[in-house]
């Protein structure tokens, strides 16, 4: 029997594929690099062409280096800026000392009051906290400087020569009654005004308040057979003239007139035990004007050189 | 006995002083007794006798005093005060001060309200032990009769 050639019996089996060349090979391995590298490309493009979401997207871990800690020193934080002051404004000499926040305690500690018989009642029947008196029942512009009339101590002095002992911050005056019989009111105010500058001479530290003339009650000062002088009338010019100095030496006016008398511009008859002057309520009335009529003490000395 | 003398003497003495007048000190309520005499003219208001008599200025000292009542008036030298001192020669003291305050206010209302003067010139200072009573009264004799009501 004859036998097939081996060969003819392989045609018999299914066909075997084809084997490859390394040419071949080489070009399937290109081919497929170029269609992987081009289907990732398309992903990437893709997925960089994606909208934003609404939603908060996830921390994206990209490949940006994590910094490194520098070694140049962090500049450094902007100083806080201080808040600016507002600028102080020059007291108003042309008006009254306003009203004012009461002062606190201890606020006349350092403060004299200079005066007369009304500055006396003050000092006995107000209730003054801590100041010094350097008063006189009957003293005047005209004598301050003359009359030894001040007991400190057992020695006497003059009310300029008290003053002179130690040194205030705040100087409170009221002088003008007695003198009102001078009748010559021109010499009143230069007495006045000479005074406001030894007082500054002699007290450069110190606020000077120039307390204006209370007017009196007439019925009542003609019944204690008060001087004939002593009138309303009298009391408003001179409070004119105090009220021009202040303007002109740059000292703090108080309106202690307007803390005492009635509606009708006069002292009440129960403010007063002989028509001039105060009972112990109206001496704490005065007390109380002025511990809520104190000027400002920036204010004030900003004044003193303003014009 | 001899040395029993000097003791029995000194005990007579004691006894004797205290059966003689009466040193109780003013009480500070005389004030008023003056009030109610009529004494003044005008009403009186009370306030601080330590400020009213100018202790430091007067060379009085005030940590001596031990109590103090005292009336004026504001322009008046009407007024009426008991102060109590610690000793009667702090007392003693203090009446000598009180005869400078008042000559020193005759000074100043001379010229400034004369009819004051007149009440300044009958003024009262009394001294019992360890008190002082001062009065400036308007109505002089009923001052007298008052502080003589006092026993």
């Amino acid at each position: 029997m004859p036998t097939l050639p081996e060969s003819e019996l392989t045609h018999s089996s299914p066909p075997r594929s084809p084997r490859l060349g390394p040419g071949a090979i080489a070009l399937v391995c290109i081919i497929t690099g170029l269609v992987l590298l081009v289907a990732v490309g398309a992903a990437l493009s893709a997925r960089q062409e994606t909208p934003p979401s609404a939603v908060t997207p996830s921390p994206i871990v990209t490949s940006t280096p994590t910094p490194e800690p520098s070694l140049t020193p962090a500049p450094a934080p902007e100083p806080t800026p201080e808040p600016t002051p507002d600028p102080v404004i020059p007291f108003d000499f042309t008006q009254p000392v306003p009203e004012s926040a009461p002062v606190e305690s201890g606020y006349f500690d350092d403060a004299v009051f200079i005066g007369d018989s009304r500055t006396d009642g003050l000092r006995l029947y107000g209730g003054v906290e801590g100041a010094d008196f350097i008063e006189h029942t009957g003293i005047s512009v005209f004598d301050v400087g003359t009359k030894k009339v001040i007991r400190i101590a057992g020695e006497k002095y003059t009310v300029l020569e008290a003053l002179a002992l130690k040194q205030y911050k705040k100087i409170y005056l009221m002088l003008g009654v007695n003198e009102l019989g001078h009748n010559h009111d021109e010499g009143f105010r230069l007495e006045y005004e000479g005074l406001v500058d030894k007082i500054k001479e002699l007290q450069p530290d110190a606020i000077l308040y120039l307390q204006n003339l209370v007017c009196i009650n007439p019925d009542k000062a003609k019944a204690n057979n008060q001087p004939y002088y002593v009138t309303n009338e009298k009391i408003a010019v001179y409070n004119a003239i105090i009220a021009a100095i202040s303007v002109d030496k740059h000292a703090a006016l108080v309106d202690v007139n307007a803390a005492l008398v009635d509606g009708n511009g006069i002292l009440p008859r129960e403010g007063t035990t002989d028509g001039v002057h105060f009972t112990k309520d109206y001496c704490k009335r005065w007390y109380d004007y002025l511990k809520i009529h104190a000027a400002d003490a920036d204010s004030y000395w900003a004044g003193q050189t303003a014009q | 006995m001899k040395k029993l003398l000097p003791l029995a003497l000194s005990l007579l003495l004691l006894l004797s002083s205290c059966g003689g007048k009466t040193t109780e000190p003013y009480d500070l309520q005389a004030t008023q007794a003056l009030v109610d005499a009529g004494a003044f003219s005008v009403p009186l208001e009370e306030l601080d006798a330590a400020l009213l008599y100018d202790f430091a200025g007067y060379g009085m000292d005030a940590s001596k005093l031990t109590g103090s009542k005292a009336l004026s008036a504001s322009g008046y030298t009407e007024q009426v005060s008991v102060t109590l001192w610690k000793t009667e020669s702090d007392a003693k003291a203090a009446v000598a001060a009180f005869a400078v305050y008042l000559q020193d206010m005759k000074d100043t209302y001379k010229s400034y309200a004369p009819l004051e003067v007149e009440k300044l010139g009958n003024a009262i200072v009394s001294q019992r032990g360890t008190s002082v009573l001062l009065v400036v009264p308007a109505d002089a004799d009923a001052a007298k009769e008052a502080v003589g009501r006092l026993g």
